[in-house]
């Protein structure tokens, strides 16, 4: 399956039976790369983003069959993606209550537990800065820094306006920076 | 492109601060993971696809885990088990087969031998009277006193038997035993 097809080609492809397997394989391929960054500067570890990432395919899976193109098939992904990240947070978070590990910065710590980490680097300093921020401003500075995302998308994937999104960047981005400034 | 220069004017225009950052991940991804995805959630998906089924069916069967609580030996004094079990049954097969050997060349042996040493022709035609000569004295009578029994003395009488004419037969027996043997000769 070509992977520049469009999103309507894919759809189509998908909705004929005998080329389902192909059509969905052309949509997980399209866009695996663009889910998994999503979910993992959410979730750090790679393990986690693997689990949550199959589980948001195998929705996308049995969720397609009834997909009417009311929305665009990216926003849609996105939307899936993002739901099962922040369920997958709630559930650690949980976890961390129930263990007595409340205070700890559970995602900060996975930052500081890659291999790879090193304080003295800007780009760690920017994860650390980004995971001290509420999940929900995290999405907001993620899908427009990282993915480039128009405000106007960003606001039908996450049901809010476009000026409560650019706030919220904003004020996103002026934390991030006292945060690297005075680490 | 007009939408990324507005993304990085945006917030420039917040701070000349992030014009020094890289907009880069510094994560890592496994190698050939986004080749490998779309089969894993191929697999994924079929899991799934069995959960449910059985959901609908006998959704108590998914709370059973799947192992089966068989367990294979990993430890190093426990695989020589396995070995030793072929080994027994290795020596178990020698053993037989030895066995088998040991019946068949004994088997063989005592068959030709008894062959050799019952020469029934050479016995039959043997001077008696001569071979019991070569034998001393001391052997015979030990022989004649294990064997006292079977020796017939020249002091016991023994019964002489003549055979009955059949005149005479006829006239012992009863008419009766008359008609049952001539309706059992014909």
């Amino acid at each position: 399956m070509d992977l520049h097809l469009d999103d309507t080609s894919l759809l189509a492809a998908f909705h004929n039976h005998t080329t389902k397997e192909k059509g969905f394989n052309g949509i997980v391929k399209k866009y695996q790369e663009k889910l998994y960054w999503h979910i993992r500067r959410m979730l750090v570890s790679h393990e986690d983003t693997n689990d949550v990432l199959q589980m948001v395919l195998v929705k996308v899976w049995n969720g397609l069959e009834n997909f009417r193109a009311d929305s665009k098939l990216y926003t849609w992904l996105y939307r899936i993606a993002t739901n099962e990240t922040l369920t997958f947070i709630e559930k650690e978070k949980k976890r961390a209550i129930v263990s007595l590990d409340q205070d700890s910065d559970i995602f900060g710590d996975k930052v500081k537990a890659d291999t790879h980490f090193d304080e003295n680097k800007l780009i760690w300093r920017l994860q650390l800065a980004i995971k001290s921020l509420p999940e929900k401003q995290q999405l907001v500075f993620n899908l427009r820094y990282y993915d480039e995302m128009p405000y106007q998308q960003m606001s039908e994937l996450l049901d809010t306006s476009e000026g409560a999104l650019k706030a919220s960047y904003h004020h996103a981005a002026k934390k991030i920076e006292e945060f690297i400034k005075s680490y | 492109m007009h939408q990324i220069k507005t993304i990085h004017e945006e917030l420039e225009a917040l701070s000349p601060f992030w014009t020094t950052i890289q907009s880069q991940m510094p994560y890592e991804v496994p190698a050939h993971y986004f080749e490998m995805l779309p089969s894993m959630v191929r697999a994924k998906i079929e899991t799934e696809a069995v959960y449910e089924e059985l959901e609908l069916v006998a959704p108590l069967l998914n709370t059973i885990p799947k192992q089966t609580g068989y367990q294979i030996p990993v430890s190093q004094d426990r695989v020589p088990l396995a070995t030793t079990t072929v080994k027994m049954f290795t020596w178990s097969k020698i053993a037989a087969a030895a066995g088998l050997i040991g019946i068949m060349v004994l088997g063989n042996y005592f068959y030709t031998s008894e062959k050799q040493s019952f020469d029934y022709s050479a016995y039959i035609g043997a001077d008696h009277t001569q071979i019991i000569e070569t034998i001393s004295d001391s052997t015979l009578l030990s022989y004649m006193d294990v064997h006292e029994k079977l020796i017939v003395s020249p002091d016991v009488l023994v019964q002489e038997y003549t055979l009955e004419s059949e005149e005479a037969l006829i006239e012992k027996s009863s008419d009766q035993e008359l008609l049952e043997y001539i309706q059992s000769s014909n």
